[in-house]
């Protein structure tokens, strides 16, 4: 990479030495002195020593402050043993010559690291001769302050290898001169733009395989067009780094069309296998080689489209999204599209004005959103062959505010976060107001699916978003939360709309952002959950008719009258895993509706009719006083705090408007004494002591609720 | 280049039935219609130049259209999926719809 293509360069960086220099050596004035000639962005790695002996480097620093685009972020990977490992990114305002701070808005961490929250970070040279230093000190998250020294590796962030093949009928344009084309921004430089330098002004160090030989067109079958199968093929047979493996290398292929027609102009084609986005494919002679009729250079108007598009294809082996395609699929947090953007990643015909207006202000690069994500995210996401295909290409676009309010955490009541095969699973959301002042928010801010995102990801498959059962539209009611003070919400991850969300065995993530109203976004941690394995035949067994639409609908709305296939289900759940988990569950589903008449809609032919479906309070009683008062603590802990004291308030005010005050009252007490045992908030313990002292045969009915 | 009308069926497109129905045009039932993110198109189909009136229904979401062909042939008409899924978006227009 040439030194004025980095996003950020030293001049005169060495490379990297033995550092035998102490954090004290790197002093302000050493700072200030190379500050004046001091460009900072680049990749910087830690290198920790046992005694005197350097052990391997492995935490790193990827500063982007200054340079080509620069993104006024930073990010990093700090590791503690084998398993554990923080992939941080942080915004940063500059506070110094060479000296910056910022908040860490994203965090993808594995096994217990802390949670810090700011980054200060300072550039500059020990020594003369020596190579850059940065240190970064980590603070905030209730963790213990850490500060890091990294040494200056290189002004890239990445190396990646491309080797572009081509058919003997293909056109490529693997460079072209901006000023060819008349059509373009007044202030575009003139100059050579290759497809690697492009790509080194996004960030990495790239390499060039040498092209091997024409690609025979006998891979394109007897038609001389080209299918998505066929360029697979073609790619593992042509292409020397060809692995079913993740790896920093990609296959660019030109050919003339593809079997689809002139209207396709390229295609990453690799969605195919277990390892996608090695491998994309540029249609020279499709309709990015018909310039408009008039156009004042035509030749260079299709070098250009044939360039575009090369960049465009390979954008997408990076895990770019089309610009107007920014909120679909599974980013971690909500990201905004681009429809007009002036990016590799859009459509120029697309954009209001056409091509025309497209070029008339493209300056050749990605968006910022794009350059964050290709530059910051975490490398399994970008890095070809590893994360499928449009997972994670959202990464973080939130409008995170730099001081937020809030303080947003994911976590379930149990000891461990590890639930049984079947425990349907349900998490609790808990918002703190950590400003110095008290904040109006909407009540049902974390009930409420208009406020939600909540995005989980089972070990390598594509993150999901999580889309609730119903949608409440609410009168809006607003709440004051004082500083300090929290919210807390039950939400049943387990099902969604669109089937079992956290169901398998295996290991889960889930994160969680709230869109509060005036745009700011709150991001949680990524959670960590793992589902055991199945216990026995029984679950197993149990899991073919368990996991199903109907019995996660029935679980999410605490109950049916109509769906009798899940009722039966349920039941049988009941007799045969009586002390799981699961089985308290079951119970509070089929007993809550059983407590009094309820109505049914009946829709036979014309005649809609509603029907008043009698309530059997024997069996109710029954199935209630087993889920929540046998095995209480664990009844706690797998229904969450929260919804076990709504569902005892819902159960012992039944009792007692049944004229059962004694029993409603004694079960309230065990209640208490459960939660108080599992350290439950003194001040929630005593609301619900008052409230079963309150119980007597006038007790109100509380409003309905569900999970979701 | 095709001298009739050609259907594409292209943004929001997921796992999803498609009716296709035309006067003089036998129905048409597509399956496991998914948009190819990457291209933003999910399928296209060639349609007689007589078809003057379309009607497509996406049964499984209740979402249905019902569209009057703009005169001029050949014709290329688009389909998306609103982001919502309640709705079918429609563009028509006289050049073909462009993917990369």
């Amino acid at each position: 990479m040439k030194a004025d293509e980095a996003p950020g360069l030293s001049l005169d960086a060495d490379p990297m030495t033995s550092d035998e220099d102490s954090l004290d050596s790197f002093s302000a004035e050493a700072q200030l002195g190379a500050a004046a000639q001091l460009r900072a962005s680049g990749l910087y790695r830690r290198k920790p020593t046992v005694g005197k002996l350097p052990i391997a480097q492995r935490d790193e620093l990827r500063l982007d402050v200054d340079g080509r685009y620069p993104q006024n972020m930073a990010s990093g990977v700090l590791r503690s043993g084998l398993a554990n490992r923080l992939h941080w990114v942080a915004r940063l305002q500059r506070t110094g010559p060479a000296a910056w701070q910022g908040r860490i808005f994203y965090r993808d961490r594995s096994g217990a690291m802390p949670l810090y929250t700011q980054v200060v970070i300072t550039v500059g040279r020990p020594a003369l001769g020596k190579p850059l230093r940065a240190q970064v000190a980590f603070s905030g998250g209730n963790a213990t302050p850490l500060t890091q020294a990294y040494e200056f590796v290189s002004i890239s962030l990445d190396t990646v290898e491309f080797e572009f093949d081509a058919t003997p009928d293909a056109n490529p344009a693997l460079a072209i001169q901006t000023h060819g084309h008349p059509n373009r921004p007044p202030s575009l430089p003139n100059e050579v733009l290759s497809i690697a330098k492009v790509y080194e002004r996004a960030g990495f160090n790239v390499n060039l395989a040498p092209a091997g030989p024409a690609i025979p067109m006998a891979g394109a079958g007897v038609d001389g067009v080209w299918s998505d199968t066929e360029m697979h093929d073609a790619m593992q047979a042509h292409w020397s780094r060809f692995a079913d493996q993740p790896q920093w290398a990609l296959w660019v292929f030109h050919a003339a069309l593809h079997e689809s027609g002139p209207d396709l102009g390229g295609i990453m084609f690799d969605d195919i296998g277990p390892n996608h986005r090695q491998g994309t494919a540029v249609f020279t002679e499709s309709f990015v080689s018909q310039a408009p009729a008039g156009d004042a250079a035509p030749a260079a108007w299709v070098a250009r489209m044939r360039f575009w598009t090369a960049c465009h294809e390979m954008g997408h082996a990076f895990n770019l999204a089309h610009s107007w395609q920014k909120s679909l699929g599974t980013p971690w947090v909500p990201l905004p599209d681009e429809p007009e953007a002036r990016s590799f990643m859009n459509y120029p015909y697309n954009v209001f004005g056409g091509q025309t207006a497209f070029f008339a202000d493209f300056d050749f690069r990605f968006s910022d959103p794009e350059l964050q994500f290709m530059r910051h995210a975490p490398r399994r996401f970008v890095q070809m062959g590893n994360a499928a295909w449009f997972d994670h290409h959202g990464f973080e676009e939130a409008c995170v505010s730099p001081e937020p309010r809030l303080a947003l955490t994911v976590r379930v009541n149990h000891e461990r976060a590890e639930l049984q095969f079947l425990e349907p699973a349900m998490i609790e959301l808990k918002a703190t107001n950590v400003s110095n002042q008290p904040l109006l928010l909407p009540e049902d801010l974390l009930r409420d699916s208009h406020h939600l995102t909540l995005v989980v990801k089972r070990g390598d498959q594509p993150a999901r978003l999580w889309h609730p059962f119903a949608t409440a539209c609410h009168a809006p009611v607003v709440r004051v939360l004082a500083p300090g003070e929290s919210m807390y919400a039950p939400v049943f991850v387990g099902a969604a709309r669109d089937g079992w969300v956290v169901a398998e065995p295996g290991r889960y993530q889930l994160q969680a952002c709230l869109h509060l109203p005036g745009g700011e976004d709150v991001v949680s941690a990524p959670m960590a959950l793992r589902i055991a394995p199945p216990a026995g035949y029984e679950e197993e067994y149990l899991a073919q008719d368990l996991f199903s639409t109907d019995v996660g609908r029935v679980l999410a709305f605490d109950g049916t009258r109509e769906l009798g296939g899940a009722n039966d289900i349920l039941r049988e759940t009941v007799a045969r895993l009586p002390k799981r988990a699961v089985g308290t569950h079951a119970r509070v589903a089929l007993g809550m509706p059983l407590r009094r008449t309820g109505k049914v809609l009946r829709s036979d032919g014309n005649s809609p009719t509603i029907e008043a479906v009698k309530g059997l309070p024997d069996e109710a009683r029954t199935l209630l006083g087993e889920a929540l008062l046998t095995r209480q603590d664990s009844a706690a802990a797998t229904l969450g705090h929260v919804d076990f004291r709504q569902y005892m308030e819902l159960f012992t005010g039944w009792l007692a408007r049944e004229g059962e005050t004694k029993a409603a009252k004694d079960a309230m007490t065990k209640g208490c004494d459960t939660l108080e045992k599992r350290k439950v908030k003194p001040a929630v313990v005593a609301e619900m002591r008052a409230f079963g002292e309150a119980l007597s045969s006038h007790s109100v009915a509380r409003k309905p609720r569900t999970r979701k | 280049m095709p001298d009739g009308v050609t259907l594409d069926l292209r943004e929001g497109f997921d796992a999803d039935e498609v009716a296709i129905r035309a006067p003089g045009m036998s129905d048409t039932q597509l399956v496991a219609v998914s948009t190819r993110l990457q291209i933003g198109r999910a399928r296209s189909l060639p349609l007689p130049a007589a078809v003057q009136q379309l009607d497509i229904e996406l049964p499984r979401r209740g979402v249905r259209t019902q569209l009057q062909l703009l005169p001029g042939r050949p014709l290329w008409v688009g389909v998306s999926l609103s982001r919502d899924g309640q709705r079918l978006e429609v563009q028509q227009q006289l050049t073909p719809f462009r993917y990369a």
